[in-house]
């Protein structure tokens, strides 16, 4: 089943196209990695996804599960069980990380034993007292940000870099956590990655490549990804123009 | 009582002395009155509670209820702790209270202080002896019901050496009235004592509001205040005066919620007199609709290694609210270290859009960063203070949107 599907999507931002004519979609149980270069659009297809207000869909549609969601508030699509794990999560001044997760959790029904294995499998417990991201160091707000993403029990995720700028450790500990998350209902998700670490414990089906706004590649995710790391993106380039 | 003649004169001398700040204000208009009748607290509890005072409460070391200018009820229900009215404070001690008459705020400040001296009435007399430390707190609560009424009572707090204690005081107004609160509080910290001041207030849309405090804490004593405001109003203005002596600290912190037209100017202003001695002031503003709020801070630093900080935010809500903040750090010695963070603006958009994605609805998500807004970390205080705090900040992120 076809869990979510952009046709020919176009964003703009600021009056500037960042997105143009992106196809892509995610069955039941995929995992599918997004890769491309810095300001290639990648944030910019999440936000629009999302259904950000600064990012305008100006061309193409989005399906989920079948229903066309694009004029759909944000709101509206998070409350149908889609999401993002932000690539940079804002710092929450006086805003302790242990009550704003309880407050996530009892909102989507989660229970405080699996708020705590999350916990756990994250090894965020110490950081519960502190302000939300106030000070964490960059792994820490990757590790807070999947856990907090997990405990709205989502269908579907974009997880924006998850493993940039962190650890070989962390990476083991996020893509557990991702596991969880599949346990606990999560039916798909894409991940933007540069380095795609996380298939060497998560199982990957497929791999889109965005250069300049548009989706240049797209195929099996190990075949992908080893191209990208022996060659750059240059092989995609020359590949689609063949 | 021949020696209080002379406050009176002064008093005299000052009754048309233009405020330093805020708007001047017509004195004439306003009279204080003696309200007859037997009022029951009960039956305005939760007014009482929305400024943190507990009617029923066996949680409190004693009590003083003041409504327009007649003394309800003053009860001390701890050993080594005196409350009563001012007026009875000096039929009893006379002339021995001198020395904590009038010297922490000056009586002829301004015409505030010099119509509280001639015809305000009432303000409680609370004393803590000598090594008293008492855990729960004190609270004593100011009420206004009368149109074209004056209130202007003059506490005076007296920490003897090595005691401490926590004073709730809140204000309210019972109703819609037109009236002028002049509230004169004069604190005096001993050597080695602490004091923990707590002040809430809740105003009705016509009234003027002008506190007039004044502060000493002696050697290695140590002040903590914090006033919080969720309020109508027409105009406030206040600036406490700390003096610290010889390793004494205070914390200041304040809380103002504005709305509708609304016009506060808050501050204060801390002198570091003594060697070793430390403060830092936190004020958080909040301004709905056309409201304003002019936050101020001012340390001196005068005596060697001297700490002052300023932490002065401010959250506008609507689009003609104003919040002007003015932060003054003045060294008058070398050896000082006096610093300063300020800043203004609205909500986040992108700090709200991430908590969406979170799967809050947008109010939720603004509640939230109000509610992270206000918390300023306070020092160790009682349960029980802290309890009341909470939830009174927890009242003011709910209404506030
Ligand atoms: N709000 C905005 N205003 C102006 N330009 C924007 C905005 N958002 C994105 N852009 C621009 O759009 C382009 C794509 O940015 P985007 O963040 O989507 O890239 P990305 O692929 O996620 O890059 P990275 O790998 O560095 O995270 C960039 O040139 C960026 O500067
Ligand atoms: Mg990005």
């Amino acid at each position: 089943m076809r869990i979510l599907e952009a046709k020919e999507l176009s964003v703009e931002t600021n009056g500037k196209l960042v997105v143009n004519k992106v196809s892509l979609h995610v069955d039941t149980g995929e995992i599918i990695l997004l890769f491309g270069p810095n300001g290639s659009g990648k944030t910019s297809f999440t936000m629009a996804l999302l259904g950000h207000p600064n990012y305008k869909i100006v061309g193409g549609k989005i399906y989920f599960y079948g229903n066309d969601i694009t004029a759909y508030s944000l709101e509206e699509r998070i409350s149908l069980g889609l999401t993002a794990a932000f690539q940079f999560a804002p710092e929450l001044k006086g805003i302790k990380l242990g009550e704003l997760a309880r407050e996530i959790a009892e909102r989507h029904c989660v229970s405080e034993d699996t708020l705590n294995e999350l916990a756990k499998i994250l090894q965020i417990g110490y950081l519960l007292d502190r302000y939300v991201n106030v000070g964490f160091s960059g792994g820490e707000r990757k590790r807070v940000e999947i856990f907090l993403t997990a405990l709205q029990s989502p269908k579907f995720v974009v997880f924006d870099e998850p493993d940039s700028g962190v650890d070989r450790d962390s990476v083991v500990l996020i893509s557990k956590a991702i596991e969880k998350m599949f346990e606990l209902g999560l039916k798909g998700a894409l991940i933007i990655t540069h380095t795609g670490f996380l298939t060497k414990y998560l199982e990957a089906s497929r791999a889109y490549v965005m250069i300049n706004r548009r989706i240049v590649c797209e195929g099996p995710a190990e075949i992908i990804k080893d191209h990208i790391i022996k060659y750059g993106f240059n092989m995609c380039v020359m590949k689609r123009s063949r | 009582m021949s020696w209080h003649n002379k406050y009176r004169e002064l008093a005299r001398n000052a009754l048309s002395k233009i405020p330093a700040y805020g708007t001047d204000i017509d004195l004439s208009q306003f009279a204080p009155k003696e309200t007859k009748g037997d009022i029951d607290l009960h039956s305005i509890s939760d007014i009482l509670e929305s400024v943190g005072i507990s009617v029923d409460s066996q949680n409190r070391a004693g009590e003083y209820y003041q409504l327009e200018s007649i003394v309800l009820e003053r009860l001390s229900k701890t050993p080594g702790l005196e409350i009563m009215s001012l007026e009875e404070a000096l039929d009893i001690y006379g002339r021995d209270l001198e020395p904590y008459f009038w010297k922490a705020v000056k009586v002829d400040t301004d015409k505030f202080t010099a119509i509280a001296e001639l015809a305000g009435k009432g303000g409680y007399f609370i004393r803590i002896k000598k090594g008293q430390r008492i855990q729960i707190p004190v609270q004593t609560c100011l009420l206004m019901s009368m149109d074209q009424s004056l209130q202007a009572p003059h506490n005076i707090v007296i920490a003897e050496e090595g005691s401490e204690v926590s004073l709730i005081t809140g204000c309210a107004a019972m109703r819609e009235t037109v009236g002028l609160h002049v509230g004169v509080t004069e604190i005096y910290v001993g050597r080695k004592a602490r004091v923990n001041y707590v002040m809430i207030h809740r105003w009705s849309e016509a009234m003027h509001i002008r506190p007039r405090m004044g502060v000493i804490v002696e050697e290695g004593g140590e002040y903590v205040s914090h006033y919080i405001a969720f309020t109508k109003l027409k105009t406030f203005q206040s600036m406490p005066r700390v003096v610290l002596y010889d390793n004494a600290r205070a914390y200041l912190s304040s809380i103002i919620a504005l709305e509708g037209n609304a016009k506060a100017d808050s501050g204060y202003l801390v002198e570091l007199k003594g060697s070793g001695s430390s403060s830092e002031i936190a004020s958080r503003s909040i301004t709905k609709d056309r409201s304003e709020i002019i936050a101020r801070a001012h340390i001196v630093g005068s005596a060697p290694e001297v700490r002052g900080h300023i932490d002065c935010q401010g959250l506008l809500l609507s689009e003609s609210s104003r919040i002007l903040t003015i932060p003054i750090l003045d060294a008058v010695y070398d050896n000082v270290m006096l610093t300063h963070e300020a800043a203004v603006g609205k909500l986040s958009e992108d700090k709200i859009i991430w908590l969406m994605a979170r799967g809050f609805r947008r109010e939720d998500a603004e509640s939230i960063l109000v509610r992270g807004f206000l918390r300023v970390d306070l020092p160790d205080l009682p349960p029980v203070v802290m309890s009341m705090i909470e939830n009174t900040l927890r009242i003011i992120a709910k209404s506030v949107l």
